[in-house]
């Protein structure tokens, strides 16, 4: 920009800061509260799975080193070829951002070219490789002056979308509280799935519901309420979500119809209620729950207890692969007395790693908690359970288990 | 081996020259190099990654396919210096690339489905909610996650990581003139959404 700010008080020239003095005190709270923030997280220890990654990958050559976050392929790509993503920027450049220096450098430094993983669809970019190395380039590398491996110029060129895109849902799932329970809950789980076109809401929320009614997971405790019921469309009006399905369902749960209230709400992210249309004309969604009436999400605490389980594990998926050697990571949504949260890691029916925690809120609030088990996970088939006792007998009286593989 | 702590000579201070000219040699084992960096360096790159990304698993991600490139290219970014610089980049890119991702953008769905999830405001992610907030760093920091990404990255690496203007155009790729236009434009953006509420 040609136009600094004013600056009373005229700074010299090599004054770090350019910006006028009435900013001084913004400066200073964005200072404080970047300061405290970045001071409220702790870090956890990786260098042992950096030397570990770093090792194997030079062993094991090219796309080793995606393994559990294989989604940050690119951000290796990028750290091994900063200048490209020089120009990646340039192309992605959101319009309203200011125009900056055309990037002329496009020097790629990569002594190992082959390990830069091109994930397709990601990144793009239009290297014109120069060995120049001028003006802003100025980038990590750049006494890494190596002859651009054109060919392998890492970061793919695929500007638009693919057409199907993978997304992630809320799904509500009908489960036992506990184990054998015959209390049901709902279960929420984040479900990633493939959907062809926009991930409109209307999309979203029909993916989520077919989700939700279909058969439930084989490795789950959970049950459909659904079968043989579909769902044939979902529209986001401006006062109501409507969702039709073929028919109602006759099966006795009692949170059929809320879980796909919960579900579709979820799914198209807002709390509208949700109208049900029947295509055979029939009287009920579900048994108790006229077609006529319209349904939302409870908001009361107590409310919401009574149909949502106390223990939610929103990550790991279930039957989510995760890299062996590491301790796991885990986060969810707890609703407990005291805000106490239990788990343990089952390996074939046998108690591996145990520990407790605590959700930000208790009972009846929900609360977020997160933990990472003690012990790296050799590779094998897990399950983690996390759940809450009862205080007066440790019986558990919540739980939810995720089974998961190391790999 | 070498013990001292391996950093870029003059690279912090100046505007990112080849500083191989200092005295002290670097490491050539990569595995000592990356050890001597990750503990000068690696709580320091995780909280400038969470200040962009909002998510501590995707932040220790981002730094740690950081240093793993850097382990695995060692031997031509320790000649040409700068290596600080050069963690500090990768990691601004990694962030951005992971923004793009739809594992982030995935957690921020999440956070919001989760949010429609429960009375009250309990139920955010626990990114967000592992913290005790303050009033004021809410205010701010909820403001900064509005702005543009550019001028969200300038003000943090300025008044987070202390970067001079040099440096920041450095990391980014832009001109200083940019820099210089982004930060100001954060700033008064910021300036209009917290000070009304400082004044009253």
């Amino acid at each position: 920009m040609s136009t600094d700010p004013p600056r009373p008080g005229g700074p010299p020239a090599e004054e770090p800061t350019v910006i006028g003095s009435g900013l001084r005190p913004v400066e200073d709270r964005l200072r404080r509260a970047l300061g405290a923030d970045a001071a409220s997280i702790t870090p956890t220890d990786r260098l042992g799975a950096i030397l570990r990654e770093a090792r194997a990958s030079e062993q094991a050559g090219p796309g080793s080193s995606a393994g559990r976050h294989r989604w940050l392929a690119p951000a290796a790509a990028a750290a091994a070829a900063v200048l490209v993503a020089g120009t990646i920027w340039a192309v992605n450049r959101p319009p309203t951002e200011a125009p900056t220096v055309p990037v002329a450098s496009t020097e790629v430094s990569t002594p190992n070219p082959s390990s830069v993983v091109p994930e397709p669809s990601t990144e793009v970019s239009t290297p014109t490789p120069s060995r120049s190395s001028v003006g802003p380039s100025g980038a990590p590398s750049s006494g890494a002056i190596e002859p651009p491996p054109t060919p392998t110029t890492a970061v793919t060129t695929s500007p638009a979308p693919p057409a199907a895109s993978r997304i992630l849902l809320p799904v509500y799932y009908l489960g036992p509280i506990v184990t054998g329970s015959d209390q049901v809950r709902l279960f929420r789980e984040f479900v990633s799935t493939t959907t062809a076109g926009p991930s409109v809401p209307d999309a979203k929320g029909l993916a989520a519901l077919r989700l939700a009614m279909a058969p439930a997971p084989s490795n789950s405790s959970y049950r459909s309420a659904w079968t043989g019921v579909t769902a044939e469309s979902v529209t986001f009006g401006s006062t109501a979500i409507t969702v039709r399905l073929s028919s109602g369902t006759r099966d006795p749960s009692s949170l059929a119809a809320e879980q796909l209230v919960w579900t579709v709400q979820a799914a198209v992210g807002t709390t509208l209620p949700v109208r049900f249309e029947l295509a055979d004309g029939g009287p009920t969604v579900s048994p108790g729950h006229p077609v006529t009436s319209t349904y939302t999400r409870p908001t009361a605490q107590i409310a919401v207890l009574d149909q949502v389980a106390p223990i939610w594990v929103d990550d790991p998926a279930r039957g989510a692969v995760v890299r062996a050697g590491y301790p796991l990571k885990v986060s969810g949504l707890a609703s407990t007395f005291e805000a106490n949260v239990e788990w343990e890691v089952l390996r074939d029916g046998t108690r591996v790693d145990v520990g407790s925690t605590t959700a930000s809120a208790a009972a009846p609030a929900r609360g977020a908690y997160q933990f990472t088990t003690t012990k790296p996970l050799g590779a094998g088939a897990y399950v983690l359970r996390v759940f809450a006792s009862s205080a007066k007998d440790g019986a558990a009286v919540a739980e939810q288990t995720v089974p998961i593989t190391a790999r | 081996m070498p013990t001292g702590q391996v950093r870029d000579p003059g690279g912090s201070g100046t505007t990112g020259g080849p500083a191989s000219a200092s005295g002290t040699p670097l490491p050539t084992d990569p595995d000592v190099a990356i050890a001597e960096l990750y503990h000068a360096h690696w709580h320091r790159l995780v909280r400038l990654a969470w200040l962009l990304l909002r998510d501590q698993l995707a932040a220790e991600d981002v730094v740690q396919d950081a240093f793993i490139a850097t382990h695995r290219s060692w031997a031509s970014i320790r000649d040409g210096g700068r290596i600080v610089g050069y963690l500090q980049t990768a990691v601004v890119n990694g962030c951005r690339s992971a923004q793009r991702h739809t594992i982030v953008v995935d957690r921020q769905n999440a956070r919001e489905a989760a949010a429609a999830d429960a009375p009250g405001r309990d139920s955010q992610g626990s990114a967000e909610t592992q913290v005790l907030h303050s009033a004021e760093r809410d205010a701010v920091m909820d403001a900064l996650r509005t702005l543009p990404t550019r001028q969200r990255e300038v003000l943090v690496l300025r008044y987070y990581s202390h970067l001079s203007e040099a440096q920041i155009a450095h990391a980014l790729d832009i001109s200083p003139g940019a820099v210089k236009t982004h930060a100001h434009r954060g700033l008064m953006a910021l300036r209009r959404t917290i000070e009304p509420q400082e004044l009253t």
